[in-house]
């Protein structure tokens, strides 16, 4: 299995739109991906900042985003999936493409390989042994007509624990994007660039940061930390400071 | 300009109707021009571009900050251009700073001119807001547009003019592009203002602020009016921003417990309403209408473009080979200054040596007249004691001066600040530590570069503790007497491993009991890299330099006269005179002597001469006296005469002790007898707590004179001596009678 820890459901599904649009035009622009997963300009471009900073993909002159090498691994890796799920849902389980395409778009981030396989082979074996298998699946489709014609309320009332479930990979979700927010400048990762909120001190300390340059609104970027792990290096206002981890705490940041 | 009918270039003199003043002629008052910008911008180099040689120093008053001060010409008018120091902003929160504001404010120059790096616009039209918010006569001074250009941003000049409205002359001031344009334009500002007061031309908002704060504004400057309460020449709309903003400056000189009520309440409201303090709100204002100048006035700028800076940085400051090449480097300046300056050093001494016995040779040789005694022994024994060290210092300031010039020194800042930070230090706090290895003279000016005061002061009180190398000779004299020869490289490294702790226990105590009140702060920007302009570094080697040797020639010069005196007055009793003199007749009329033994002999006597001669003077009695707080330290007045001596330069310690020991006078001492005599007298333990004594104990007479001129204080100068002094007795005292019960 290609490593695609520490990305979150929400990066695979931007990286596969980012796949697709490539597959397709060569390239992308924000505005294809954010039309394809339909969410707005910002977050958008927190995304692929953060899909930038782990090295996935790269953005050329013009706004257009490629895939890098490791970013396309993942990515076809993550839309093999799909297409795996996709295909089971439709030609075995007998459920409409919309579905199908949405379902497997939100199960390909968790199902895990030896699942996969297994569904993989259920396909391929129904297509190697048409008459049986096809004898049974017809059997199957009569079956469900007749016993589960609620959907739903036949999935629950049989399994309560998926709410449950569910709810838990959503604060996963949430903890995962959580992790990637920064609260303060000091927990900002080099190279990242983030928008100050607020600077959260008083008397001179706050005059000789706002006369730098650090007031609210404004656009910083974490160039480095120093060797031994103290004073940081930011870029602001288009020249470079240096200034501690103390100070850099109580500046309060959010992603751009 | 002249206006019409104006008479002003009637060579009778001024014209009569209007303030406009004669365009030519000797009588005409200077110009007042200041010269303000942020550090890194070049506005030195524009200042001795448009000053040439002809410049003043002089010191802004109860501050340290040198106040330069230099003329220039056109055929137009005469300019009297001051250059203030550098700073960010003129909040009144840095020493820097307050002398800036105090300037502008009290002297109120005709025109001030900013100068600004181009290539750092932003940032430094900061500046620019607060001086027309102040309403100065203003003009921009556009410097380093050739640097900004490489890195990919055009300014438009004459669109950034308009858009501030105030006037911008592109300069670069390093090759003297634009200066004239420049000078004309300061020409033109002074003739279209007030001269001698400050414009009240910042009634009028240079930012407009949102509705809520421009409605407290008015509010306050309403009151203001009311009241009748001003601060200089200051407009009301000023002072109200600055009450918003609780400015200190502004809040100590204003008395009305009314107006400052209402302030408070005002800012109340205001952090209501915006969640954030005023003083954030106007700053991001201001750097919102910065950033709205700047979008129309710079036609290009890549900001992605990674810079040579960057390349350079990214091994200067690389996580793994940062640190080892900075050690790297620092070991290059040590081992430069000394293996380079060392032969001039021997050169001068031997000048020294020269000059000595060519003075000697106006007295007949073994002639004991005072004045001989006094230009050979005293004033170019200890002078020349100084100025030997010239070499190595000039060759410190060139590496400080490349490193500083070059924008390496904040990047040694920023590797080195956690480990300094620890001990209540700043980053910046390392290289004169450092140097003060070498000598503390040249290592407490290096903290001039240290913007953190209370860091800086931290490093001066602390720096003498750095084993110097005029330390070193008493070590070479002591430890061999004393210890065995696989103890000799620990119990040497011991002396500089304890200098080295005191100073960073000494520091941390400092920071958490006398400057506790000081929040240690750690704001610095790091300037792209440059080449260091030749002139730049000379400059500032021929000025530093001058300096020591000055200091040679005037407080060295005094302080060896002094403890020449001390050495030799009241002299020797008349009988004891009278009892050598017979012995040295006894011996030359001595027939069974042949003349080397007579020779011989007589150098004897004069020997022992010398030695009463210094126990019966007022620094051997100084030396008697101290005995009695020295023993408990293990020292004998023997000891104590000699540290006295000490005062003028550590290394004199060893020949002061020869001339106790009666084994010569300085230049001749022979070391191994003397060891032999030392050895006999004192036990390892007393020879470990003398050179104990003699590190941490008072610093050289050129050290405290250093520090007085870099803190500008003697009170703090004698803090430093005196604090020294009690820390080296008390440990010395404690290692000796500890140290006593178990050897």
């Amino acid at each position: 299995m290609v490593e695609t820890q520490g990305l979150s459901a929400n990066m695979e599904d931007y990286l596969e739109a980012i796949y697709n649009v490539v597959q397709k035009n060569g390239a992308a622009l924000p505005r294809d991906i954010g039309n394809i997963l339909n969410v707005g300009r910002s977050s958008v471009s927190g995304a692929l900042k953060t899909l930038r900073s782990k090295g996935l993909i790269r953005h050329e002159s013009y706004g257009v985003i490629t895939l890098t090498e490791r970013g396309e691994v993942i990515a076809r890796e993550v839309n093999r999936r799909h297409e795996a799920l996709k295909e089971f849902f439709m030609r075995i389980l007998d459920i409409d493409e919309e579905l199908a395409d949405r379902t497997a778009c939100s199960m390909e981030h968790t199902v895990g390989d030896k699942v996969m396989a297994r569904l993989v082979g259920f396909v391929r074996y129904s297509d190697n042994c048409p008459s049986e298998v096809t004898d049974w699946l017809e059997g199957f489709d009569r079956f469900c007509e007749t016993n589960c014609k609620g959907d739903e309320s036949f999935w629950s009332d049989n399994s309560p624990g998926i709410n449950s479930s569910l709810d838990q990979l959503e604060i996963a979700a949430l903890e995962a994007a959580a992790r990637e927010v920064p609260g303060t400048l000091r927990e900002v990762r080099p190279g990242d660039e983030v928008e100050i909120t607020k600077v959260d001190m008083r008397g001179s300390m706050l005059s000789r940061l706002l006369d730098m340059g650090i007031t609210k609104g404004s656009t910083v970027k974490v160039k480095k930390v120093a060797p031994l792990g103290d004073p940081i290096e930011i870029r602001i206002r288009g020249y470079n400071l240096t200034l501690r981890k103390d100070e850099a705490g109580k500046i309060k940041v959010k992603p751009l | 300009m002249a206006h019409k009918g104006c008479l002003s270039d009637y060579p009778g003199g001024a014209c009569g109707k209007c303030r406009h003043r004669r365009r030519s002629g000797p009588r005409q008052e200077p110009l007042q021009v200041a010269l303000v910008g942020n550090p890194n911008t070049g506005k030195t180099t524009l200042f001795n571009l448009l000053t040439g040689s002809q410049r003043h120093v002089g010191n802004y008053p109860g501050v340290t900050i040198d106040k330069v001060v230099g003329q220039c010409h056109t055929g137009r008018r005469d300019f009297e251009i001051t250059d203030l120091p550098g700073t960010y902003s003129i909040s009144p929160y840095s020493l820097e700073e307050i002398v800036v504001r105090r300037y502008l404010l009290e002297e109120t120059p005709d025109v001030v001119v900013l100068v600004v790096d181009a290539s750092n616009l932003r940032r430094n039209l900061y500046l620019a807001v607060q001086l027309l918010e102040l309403g100065m006569p203003l003009v921009v001074a556009l410097n380093k547009t050739d640097v900004a250009r490489q890195s990919g941003s055009i300014i438009d000049a004459a669109l950034l003019e308009e858009l501030i409205g105030i006037p911008v002359v592109s300069i670069v001031a390093s090759t003297g592009i634009g200066a004239r344009t420049l000078l004309r334009r300061i020409a033109d500002t002074a003739e279209s203002s007030v001269p001698g007061a400050l414009r009240k031309l910042s009634e009028y908002p240079v930012v407009s602020y949102n509705q809520d704060l421009e409605r407290e504004i008015s509010k306050l400057v309403g009151e203001l009016a009311g009241k009748k309460i001003s601060y200089f020449n200051a407009s009301r709309r000023w002072i109200a921003i600055k009450l918003l903003e609780s400015d200190q400056g502004v809040l100590t000189h204003i008395n009305d417990a009314g107006i400052k009520a209402s302030a408070e309440k005002a800012i109340r409201i205001l952090e209501d309403s915006h969640g954030d303090i005023p003083e954030s709100v106007f700053a991001e204002l201001r750097y919102k209408w910065i950033e709205d100048v700047c979008r129309s006035a710079v036609l290009f700028a890549s900001e992605e473009h990674a810079s040579f800076s960057d390349k350079v940085d990214s091994v200067l400051t690389n996580r793994f080979i940062g640190i080892p090449i900075f050690l790297g480097l620092m070991y290059l300046v040590f081992h430069l200054t000394f293996s380079l300056g060392d032969p001039l050093v021997g050169f001068i001494e031997s000048g020294f040596r020269h000059l000595g016995s060519a003075i000697s040779s106006f007295w007949e040789p073994g002639s004991d007249s005072f004045l001989r005694s006094l230009l050979v022994d005293g004033i170019i024994g200890g002078v020349g004691g100084v100025l030997v060290f010239l070499p190595n210092i000039v060759l410190l300031f060139l590496a400080i001066a490349i490193l500083e010039e070059s924008g390496y020194m904040s990047r040694a800042a920023f590797l080195m600040d956690r480990v300094m930070h620890k001990f209540g230090l700043h980053g910046k706090s390392f290289i004169p530590m450092l140097l003060g290895f070498g000598c503390n003279v040249p290592a407490i000016m290096a903290t001039r570069v240290m913007e953190d005061r209370t860091a800086q002061r931290i490093t001066m009180l602390i720096i003498p503790l750095m084993s110097c190398g005029a330390r070193l000779p008493i070590y070479a004299l002591i430890i061999p007497a004393f210890f065995p020869s696989a103890w000799r490289g620990m119990t040497l490294l011991s002396l500089y491993l304890i200098g080295i702790v005191l100073a960073l226990l000494a520091a941390r105590l400092l920071r958490e009991t006398i400057y506790k009140g000081d929040a240690p702060s750690f704001m610095m920007e790091l300037p792209p890299y440059r080449i260091p302009s030749p002139r730049g570094v000379s400059k500032q080697i021929g000025r530093q330099s001058w300096y020591y040797v000055q200091k040679a020639g005037t407080i060295i010069l005094g302080a060896s006269i002094l403890f020449w005196f001390m050495g030799q007055f009241p002299g020797i009793p008349e009988d004891r005179e009278a009892r050598f003199e017979s012995r040295r007749q006894a011996i030359s009329l001595d027939t069974n002597l042949d003349d080397e033994m007579k020779a011989e002999n007589l150098r004897q006597v004069n020997m022992e001469r010398s030695q009463a001669a210094l126990e019966n003077s007022l620094m051997g009695k100084i030396g008697h006296g101290m005995e009695i707080f020295m023993a408990p330290a293990g020292f004998d007045w023997k000891v104590s005469t000699a540290l006295v001596g000490a005062v003028v330069a550590k290394e004199i310690f060893v020949a002061q002790l020869g001339v106790i020991y009666s084994l010569g006078d300085q230049g001749n001492t022979d070391e191994n007898s003397l060891r032999e005599k030392l050895q006999a007298v004192y036990t390892p333990l007393q020879a470990y707590c003398i050179m104990l004594f003699c590190l941490i104990a008072f610093p050289c007479v050129a050290t405290v004179a250093v520090t007085k001129r870099e803190s500008g204080s003697w009170l703090f100068a004698m803090f430093q001596l005196f604090s020294l002094t009690l820390l080296a007795w008390i440990l010395t005292t404690t290692v000796y009678q500890v140290g006593s019960l178990f050897l």
